[in-house]
């Protein structure tokens, strides 16, 4: 009973509270990836925030080669003595307004350095259509200018050309290693500033991927993804930015809403658990209180069990010393006794129950022979049985000496004939058969009364039912009867049970009697 | 006793260039004087000779008198950098830090996965909290050798002046790993740099540092380059450095060198030129004080007769002078002689000159056979390295050169190490060292 009702409050808290905790852990999820797109806007913010200044390092180059005189770029010599000095421009190339390149000079007379260029330049052809054709319509306003990259050597090269009012074509091919050096002087130190502080690592990786600078205390394992990725702005596209973060303490960046939601869920929870507990409490109580009532029923069949006792005694005390005719007196005096011992059956059989209930009964064995048992029992009903007008028919089988509780069957017995009395005396009749084999003794009882619906078979031996109203109107019983009969017996290593019959009912009851002296295959007949 | 024997140096030197009609200058300039290596040529032969442009810095009257300086220190901090190298690299830097004073500016940038400038740009005021900065450095993570130097570059631009000193200083013990990590690449940021006015000087520590890309950064930029195998000598060589440093009296010194008529410039020997049309440019980024630097520039000398003098060359420099503020420029020339006679050839070799020279086609050898050990060729580079060797000695004796001598038995030794791979490791190290210190004249 006590095992049924905490499982279904475990059920009652438990399927809430996986409702609400998977709930929870999706909303959760939920907001997680909310989180991290946010946190993903705000990285790549940062990452655009570098970008921009990297762009600004290409800016303040445009800004200063667009205001170079080429007034002075037009002469040889005025070209080499300025990239002598030049920290930036590694060679100049100028090409005529009818597309002829009028520097560096052609391969016989130039310097090595010029050579170089050739060779360098060689795949992409400097010719005024490379750079013009991309922006035909920049052409038509006579002045344009823009980047241009290609693959050389040991990575990316950069030529920043101007298309000048003449015509010309004047192009400047920076020092790769100066640019880099550039670009990573204009960004920051090691320390990282901002909301992600310490925990992130921003790099600045080049075409093939290889690492030109980066930033931030956060070392990413080996093989780790970047948690965001951006590319370079024009001209540097080919390169890429990364941001690494380190996800273990990231946490600190979650907003509010995800801690509310989190205190919502551990509330709802607690607010569930609070509730079991309430009603677990109350209904224990409950329980608590029957048990009370149960102990209180106990203690009043305990407190009338010894005046009963001695009214019984004096009773037939005072039965023996009358003449066994029929005079008013020795009348009143049978009722008396009948009466009391239909009493101490009743309290006999509560106090069992409580017995049973609270502690359990212990099955007390001792020798003893199960007929004479039957005997004594059916001479303390012979006077009710009388009056109800219901013949007994004995037929003893188990005479053997065996180890019994002779309390218990006395009780069992007690039980069934006082139910046939009570519910089948219309019958007339009663047959009690016992039998022995080996160390199992059965007694069946037999009645010519209503009998018993299939329907109701088995619940008769549940404490407090009683068969319909037809059956049990008018008649006085608890319907603990037939339970404590049943209990007694599989204590007794037995069973008690219903025989399936059309005529009355036939109860059957086995009980396990080790043999104790003789006759151990004495065989009921 | 090193002055002494400087002025005497100076003195045999102002004799020569008399002796040569070599147009000298006052004692506040730089020293320029125009040799050639066989003033006398043989008649009616195409040859070639060697025209050294020598530059001699004058001598500081004291330390006011020095330029003010614009360092970056720029450290190496990366893991393997850990114990007792990072430690000695502190007293380094701290030992540094004190042999400058308010007039200088100086900062200190470290590097490892990524860089740190420890100390920004600052006039050297409170040398206390920039040694407190430099003990707080830890060792750990890779090496972003190109950042670094890029950092410390960014550095010396904020203070940026013609009137100091620019220069940044280099320690890494380790292998590039982070950013550009050739030396090519390096050696374009070198030579960047130089065009701006900016020199690195590189140290290397221990045997695991990449010596070609710190040579080719110190080499194109114009710097200093050393190679420290033990720890200890660490101070010692910051100490050279900062000498070095703090002995400038000229910078951005621009060369041109205008061939006569018929004279074609073949090369110019370990240093960087642009040769076009007969004339070839170069600079060299600063001179210290007492100290002698060259260009050697060969030449082809088309045939002539008896008896014919032959311009070969007119020189023309311009440099800052760190003392008085002011562009100086001088000019010189160098003509040669023809006779028929081998002996008047011979006998009036220029042997200081002609010594140089060796010593330039030497350190050209001795670059070839570490490119050759490089290529798994070893028993020709041993080969390379003995004959190498052995040119030195007889040329040691002829031009009675004990320098020659010197470099002749050190080619000897490097030639021992080429079998063994342990060895070589240093050896390669220490040519590569020796390689720069001829080619640029180092002072240590």
């Amino acid at each position: 009973m006590r095992r049924r009702l905490i499982t279904v409050f475990l059920f009652i808290v438990a399927a809430p509270l996986g409702l609400v905790t998977w709930l929870g852990l999706r909303s959760l999820g939920d907001e997680k990836t909310r989180e991290n797109q946010q946190y993903r806007t705000v990285i790549e913010g940062r990452l655009y925030d570098v970008n921009e200044r990297i762009g600004e390092v290409f800016q303040s180059k445009k800004v200063e080669l667009l205001q170079l005189d080429n007034a002075g770029l037009m002469a040889k010599d005025e070209i080499r003595g300025f990239l002598r000095k030049s920290r930036l421009i590694k060679q100049i190339f100028v090409l005529s307004a009818d597309g002829t390149l009028s520097h560096p000079p052609p391969l016989e007379s130039a310097s090595l350095k010029e050579a170089a260029f050739f060779i360098r330049t060689n795949s992409i052809g400097i010719t005024k259509e490379l750079f013009l054709r991309s922006s035909e319509a920049a052409a038509q306003t006579r002045r344009s200018a823009g980047w241009h990259t290609w693959f050389w050597g040991e990575g990316i090269n950069f030529i920043f050309w101007r298309h000048d009012s003449d015509g010309t074509i004047v192009g400047f091919e920076l020092e790769r290693s100066a640019m880099i050096s550039d670009i990573v002087a204009a960004m920051p130190d090691t320390e990282m500033d901002g909301p992600i502080g310490p925990t992130g690592r921003i790099a600045l990786s080049d075409a093939s991927g290889n690492t030109i600078y980066q930033w931030g205390d956060y070392r990413p394992k080996d093989g780790e993804s970047p948690a965001a990725t951006i590319l370079v702005a024009p001209p540097l596209s080919s390169w890429r930015l990364h941001y690494y973060i380190d996800m273990d303490h990231a946490a600190s960046f979650v907003s509010e809403g995800y801690f509310a939601l989190i205190g919502a869920i551990i509330a709802i929870i607690l607010a569930i658990i609070g509730l079991a507990i309430y009603f677990y409490r109350e209904s224990s109580r409950e329980m608590r209180e029957a048990l009370k009532r149960m102990s209180f029923v106990n203690q009043v069949s305990h407190e009338l069990k010894t005046p009963l006792t001695n009214i019984r005694m004096y009773a037939e005390l005072l039965q023996k010393d009358f003449e066994p005719d029929s005079t008013k007196a020795n009348r009143y005096l049978n009722i008396l006794v009948t009466e009391s011992n239909r009493l101490s059956r009743l309290i006999g059989n509560v106090l069992t129950f409580a017995k049973h209930q609270k502690s359990g009964i212990q099955i007390n064995a001792r020798p003893g022979v199960v007929d004479d048992i039957i005997a004594d029992t059916i001479e303390n009903f012979r006077p009710v049985l009388k009056t109800a007008g219901v013949t007994v028919e004995f037929t003893p089988g188990a005479q053997g000496r065996v180890s019994l509780d002779p309390d218990a069957l006395d009780q069992i017995l007690n039980n069934l004939i006082s139910n046939v009395e009570k519910y089948a005396s219309k019958g007339g009749w009663l047959g009690i058969t016992s039998s022995q084999r080996g160390d199992c003794t059965t007694i069946s009882i037999s009645d010519r009364g209503p009998g018993i619906p299939p329907t109701q078979r088995q619940s008769i031996f549940r404490p407090f039912v009683r068969l319909s109203n037809k059956l049990t109107d008018g008649v006085a019983g608890t319907g603990i009867g037939l339970t404590i009969a049943k209990n007694l017996a599989l204590l007794h290593g037995g069973t008690l049970g219903l025989m399936p019959g059309d005529d009355g009912a036939t109860f059957v009851v086995e009980i396990y009697t080790p043999g104790e002296m003789k006759d151990d295959e004495n065989s009921g007949s | 006793m090193k002055t002494f024997n400087m002025r005497l140096f100076r003195l045999s030197f102002v004799a020569i260039s008399l002796s040569l009609g070599i147009f000298t200058v006052n004692a506040q300039r730089v020293t320029l004087d125009v040799t050639v290596s066989n003033p006398y040529l043989l008649a009616d032969s195409r040859q070639t000779t060697f025209l050294k442009v020598g530059l001699t810095g004058f001598a500081l009257s004291g330390q006011t008198d020095r330029a003010p300086v614009n360092v970056a220190i720029v450290l190496d901090r990366s893991g393997s950098m850990e114990g007792e190298k990072i430690a000695r690299a502190k007293d380094a830097a701290i030992l540094a830090v004190d042999m400058l004073d308010s007039r200088d500016i100086a900062s200190i940038v470290t590097y490892s996965d990524s860089v740190s400038v420890l100390v920004p740009s600052t006039r050297i005021v409170d040398k206390e909290d920039v040694r407190a900065k430099v003990r707080s450095i830890y060792a750990d993570g890779s090496t972003a050798l190109f950042a670094g130097v890029s950092k410390g570059a960014h550095e010396l631009r904020k203070f940026f002046e013609r009137q100091r000193v620019n220069r940044v200083i280099l320690l890494s013990d380790g292998l590039a790993n982070v950013g550009p990590d050739s030396p090519g690449a390096l050696g374009d940021l070198g030579s960047s740099l130089r065009r701006e006015g900016i020199s690195v000087s590189t140290i290397g520590l221990g045997l695991g540092y990449n010596e070609d890309l710190m040579v080719q950064l110190a080499q194109k930029s114009d710097g200093n380059h050393a190679f420290v195998e033990n720890t200890r000598d660490l101070s010692r060589i910051f100490r050279y450095e900062f000498d070095d440093v703090l002995s400038v009296v000229a910078q951005e010194i621009e060369i041109s060198i205008h061939c006569a008529p018929g004279i074609v410039p073949v090369r110019v020997m370990g240093r960087d030129a642009d040769i076009a049309d007969g004339v070839v440019y170069t600079t060299i980024n600063q001179l210290y004080s007492n100290q002698q630097k060259y260009i050697m520039l060969e030449v082809e000398i088309p045939p002539q007769p008896e008896g014919k003098q032959l311009p070969v060359a007119t020189v023309d420099i311009s440099y800052g002078n760190m003392v008085s503020g002011l562009t100086d420029s001088l000019s010189s020339f160098a003509d040669v002689q023809f006779t028929a006679s081998q002996v008047t050839a011979e006998e009036n070799v220029n042997r200081e000159t002609m010594a140089e020279a060796v010593l330039q086609l030497a350190t050209e050898e001795s670059k070839r056979a570490v490119q050759l050990r490089d290529e798994g060729k070893l028993e020709e580079a041993e080969e390379v390295l003995l004959e190498n060797a052995e040119y030195l000695m007889e040329q040691a004796e002829a031009l009675q050169a004990p320098m020659l001598q010197g470099y002749g038995e050190q080619n000897i030794m490097d030639a021992d190490a080429v079998d063994d791979e342990d060895e070589w490791q240093s050896t390669r190290k220490e040519m590569r060292d020796k390689q720069h210190e001829n080619e640029s004249q180092q002072n240590y």
